[in-house]
């Protein structure tokens, strides 16, 4: 495994469990040392003007590409979650696909219209758009009620031996538009991971889009050594964002997550994420 | 060997038979373990006479948490992410379905009120709509205001003297006066100081009226400190 992939595995499972404790923790003990991966989430750090979150997300952008929504992004890495058992019921499946012009307006369309809801206060699609506030729904709605429903179970039996190192919270439905807008989101990311991988992410997101303007001066992306290239296409299939153009060793880093999982299928060693220093 | 062979395969087939019922086992004795554990959260009266839930009552103004200034400020920042509603240990926050404010989270108190000592949703918050607080900037935070609906107070619809509100109250806004203004000794019924009360809903949750308390808070616009 290359150090890349190593270091966005560890991130990804890092931020990922820290940010679903968040939401299902109710003792408040966790929020003491967690709370920052949620502030350096990109549309809380601009609305909170969170300036420390932002140059670190910025300089992250120039170094390391859509690093943030392959291992920061709960929701990018939710989907990857789908997307790696998808993988394992049938290896290879993804196939490159040429940027359609329409899917482009598409998205780039969405981050407009987000960024005028942001402006102008426009709550519903904000809050029903914005991939972090997705995610939190995800968590808070569909699962805090399954953990919640553990933390009982253990009160119960500590309590009948005489423990109280867990006590028993109330599970209520706190509103019943929160729940139906987490499952259908929950659905549609589930759906768009198990048949595309990052589709959702680079069809529909407004964050996805909006770091895609600067992607294409960041350092590190997949650049695809021609001499060594045996066309054999497996980069190409194992793309989660089907952005390698393996024929004419392209690739498009529109759509590019950073995910480093091309140079691991590589068998000839051809993908580079480095510049080509020559000797 | 080929015997050997079957004879595994059909130790594998029970274990695995074994294992469901198991499993299946193990579900139902959870569930049974589930179904006191979750009822037991609803009495907490102590179970000593049935009690009808209360209902949400009409708020013309939303009531928001402390932190967040001003309506507008408010729903301008928030992403509705329900971090602080999932924290919130006194059960007051919810999201709210209404289009102009979609998920974000409103104040009602069926099951808890908003504690003055508590700041919770305060330090949670990542996006800055609720900004930081401490306890005492909260305890003077004037997030909504009691308004006292003679025609539900049990004093007037049962005729038994009741003080629970003025006596929950945590800033001592509300002051028991005489029912009847010539008889010192007529049942009494709350009077409301709008200049101390912080809006927190101990009041309103603690109101033994039915479905609808006699004492419920209203928002306000813009935050005050009193």
């Amino acid at each position: 495994m290359s150090l890349f992939k190593k270091v966005r595995v560890v991130v990804a499972v890092f931020f990922v469990v820290a940010i679903s404790l968040l939401f299902l923790d109710f003792t408040g003990n966790v929020h003491k040392y967690l709370n920052w991966c949620s502030q350096i989430q990109i549309v809380p750090a601009i609305l909170a003007v969170n300036i420390i979150a932002l140059i670190i997300l910025i300089a992250m952008l120039f170094v390391l590409g859509r690093f943030y929504c392959s291992a920061i992004c709960p929701l990018g890495i939710c989907q990857d979650v789908f997307s790696h058992i998808a993988g394992a019921i049938k290896k290879n499946r993804f196939s490159y696909k040429p940027s359609k012009k329409a899917f482009v307006i598409l998205r780039f369309s969405i981050l407009g219209i987000s960024i005028v809801a942001l402006i102008f206060n426009i709550a519903i699609i904000t809050s029903t758009i914005e991939p972090y506030s997705i995610y939190g729904r995800i968590i808070s709605q569909i699962f805090a009620p399954v953990y919640l429903l553990g933390n009982n179970i253990l009160a119960y039996f500590a309590e009948k031996n005489g423990s109280f190192a867990f006590y028993t919270v109330d599970i209520w439905l706190k509103s019943a538009a929160a729940l139906a807008v987490a499952v259908i989101s929950f659905v549609v990311i589930a759906i768009f991971a198990i048949k595309s991988g990052r589709g959702y992410c680079n069809n529909i997101c407004p964050v996805g889009a909006f770091l895609s303007i600067f992607v294409r001066f960041s350092l590190v992306k997949p650049r695809i050594d021609k001499n060594k290239c045996s066309n054999c296409g497996l980069c190409a299939q194992n793309c989660k964002a089907n952005c390698i153009n393996s024929a004419e060793k392209d690739v498009d880093a529109l759509r590019c997550v950073a995910c480093f999982n091309c140079a691991l299928r590589c068998p000839k060693g051809a993908v580079n994420y480095l510049p080509n220093t020559k000797k | 060997m080929e015997k050997n062979q079957t004879q595994t395969n059909e130790n594998l087939k029970t274990d695995t038979k074994t294992r469901r019922e198991f499993v299946a086992g193990t579900g139902l004795f959870a569930l049974g373990l589930v179904a006191p554990a979750i009822s037991r959260g609803y009495d907490f009266d102590g179970g000593l006479a049935p009690l009808e839930d209360k209902k949400i009552p009409m708020r013309s103004t939303p009531i928001i948490p402390a932190g967040a200034d001003n309506i507008r400020n408010f729903s301008s920042s928030c992403t509705g992410c329900q971090q602080c509603v999932t924290t919130c240990p006194n059960q007051v926050l919810r999201p709210s379905s209404d289009v102009p404010k979609f998920m974000q989270p409103n104040l009602s108190f069926e099951r808890g009120y908003c504690r003055p000592e508590c700041v919770k949703c305060s330090q949670v918050c990542p996006t800055g709509a609720i900004r930081p607080i401490t306890t005492a900037e909260k305890s003077a935070i004037q997030k909504g205001i009691a308004i006292f609906k003679s025609e539900l107070c049990v004093v007037n619809t049962d005729d038994v003297q009741c003080d629970l509100c003025s006596r929950k109250c945590p800033t001592a806004a509300i002051t028991m006066i005489s029912l009847n203004a010539d008889d010192s000794s007529s049942r009494k019924i709350p009077m409301i100081d709008t200049n101390r009360c912080i809006g927190c809903g101990a009041c309103e949750q603690l109101c033994p009226a039915r479905p609808f308390s006699a004492i419920y808070v209203e928002g306000v616009e813009t935050h005050r400190i009193i």
